[in-house]
């Protein structure tokens, strides 16, 4: 108890870096991933194959590996930025990949033939898909959102490792000052678990909103 | 033949891999016509029906509709089919959009009417398919009859030139057959241009006003009145009544 008692504000500090890796990268991860799910499915070859493409390299990478490759890469042409914007971009599109892999699969629950009828009455491929595809296809993808959205939160760990504050990073700080490595690691647990536990009743909320109702 | 021609098919081919679907197809529907389609199972009544807005690619030959050659995806397309309905054998409502909200969502995206004026214009369509009560309903409220008598105001609400029928009784029960048909029927007395897909050939002569009811190769010819209850499957008794799918 000690040990989060003595060292509140770290912790704080920790657990609010961790919240805003989350919901920064989240918020990029949802409109990239979106618009990937869009090009996948998209009546434009080269949309698709930027689509497939974007999807195939992020989702095979290691995240840590696209680590480096931000961190270490980008400032090589030129492009420097705070370490936190770096994690943000890293983690953001990672994590596109599997929205928009899980967008594309509830598109495909969405009956082919409204899809049609949209279309004979007009009706352009962005109107299609964003008045008649996505709404009905977004019910069934709440789910595996909120997972990747979770998987985000405790991937955001990383970052630690590339100088950005977040809450798994405060354990060296609290290691060099001699606390129990155990309880350390307890009260950093239970850190994500208040923001993971956070996204899961935000999309229970979801689902039970938008979730049914046919 | 009725009047000038409004959509014309010329030597229209499209394979399926191996198998050959529309072999040379040439079809003239005139202004005002009513075209019916038939054919056993797999023909490819409901592949051609699909060609005249493009559901369907073509490989070779030509599809005009009132003079404009099909145009290309795009935007272009997008305003041809406007002016084509399409009435489906699914019906294809939007499952998470009201009766009401169904038809007036092309009128105000497509067409950029004023949301008061589609609602009192797709007011007007669902009282002429006796749908007026149903309005405030979601598409699973409806019964399968209910569903395409929406499906065929949807259609109507964007005015267009012709409209395509792909099968519109067939998935449905048969007390509710007849529930469509008349809405057919009136639409095809008021001059609406249509092409109706159909496996039952009397659905679909039924659906035509008499006496000519339906064309092969655009000659409109009568009706033999014993065809409703010529017990000859579909496919011998049709040819003198309506296109065939070979």
């Amino acid at each position: 108890m000690n040990v989060l008692l003595d060292n509140f504000s770290l912790y704080g500090k920790g657990l609010l870096g961790t919240v805003e890796l989350t919901v920064y990268a989240s918020l990029l991860a949802l409109a990239l991933g979106l618009l990937m799910a869009g090009f996948r499915v998209a009546p434009v070859a080269s949309l698709r194959v930027f689509g497939t493409v974007w999807v195939t390299v992020l989702r095979n990478t290691p995240l840590t590996l696209l680590f480096f490759a931000v961190v270490l890469g980008l400032p090589r042409f030129g492009l420097v930025l705070p370490f936190q914007l770096f994690a943000v971009l890293a983690l953001g599109c990672y994590t596109s990949a599997f929205i928009c892999e899980a967008v594309r699969a509830g598109i495909n629950t969405v009956p082919k033939g409204q899809g049609e009828a949209a279309r004979s009455l007009g009706m352009t491929f962005p109107q299609t898909l964003g008045d008649v595809v996505l709404p009905q296809a977004f019910r069934s993808v709440i789910p595996p959102i909120g997972s990747t959205l979770i998987a985000l939160a405790k991937n955001s760990a990383i970052a630690g490792s590339f100088s950005v504050v977040e809450l798994l990073g405060t354990y060296k700080t609290l290691n060099e000052l001699g606390y129990s490595i155990v309880w350390s690691f307890v009260w950093i647990a239970v850190g994500y678990l208040l923001v993971t536990l956070t996204i899961s009743a935000l999309f229970n909320v979801l689902e039970k909103r938008w979730g049914v109702a046919r | 033949m009725a009047g000038e021609a409004l959509i014309e098919l010329r030597g229209v081919n499209k394979h399926y891999g191996k198998l050959h679907v529309l072999q040379d197809i040439d079809l003239t529907v005139g202004r005002g016509e009513v075209v019916v389609v038939i054919g056993p199972s797999g023909s490819g009544k409901s592949t051609l029906c699909r060609t005249i807005n493009r559901l369907e690619t073509i490989e070779s030959g030509t599809i005009t509709l009132d003079g404009t050659p099909l145009p290309q995806e795009g935007r272009a397309l997008a305003g041809l089919r406007a002016e084509v309905g399409m009435v489906f054998q699914s019906f294809n409502l939007f499952a998470h959009k009201t009766v009401l909200d169904n038809i007036t969502l092309a009128p105000v995206k497509v067409r950029r009417q004023k949301k008061d004026e589609a609602a009192r214009r797709a007011r007007e369509l669902l009282d002429r398919v006796g749908l007026a009560a149903h309005a405030d309903k979601y598409p699973a409220q409806l019964s399968g009859g209910q569903q395409q008598r929406v499906a065929i105001a949807r259609a109507l609400a964007m005015d267009p030139k012709a409209l395509l029928f792909d099968e519109p009784t067939s998935a449905l029960d048969p007390e509710m057959i007849n529930e469509v048909l008349e809405v057919m029927q009136q639409l095809a007395r008021d001059g609406m241009t249509m092409v109706v897909v159909c496996r039952i050939p009397t659905d679909g002569a039924r659906a035509a006003p008499s006496p000519p009811c339906c064309s092969a190769h655009s000659s409109p010819w009568p009706l033999p009145p014993a065809a409703a209850r010529d017990p000859r499957p579909p496919r011998a008794r049709a040819p003198n009544n309506c296109r065939t799918m070979p």
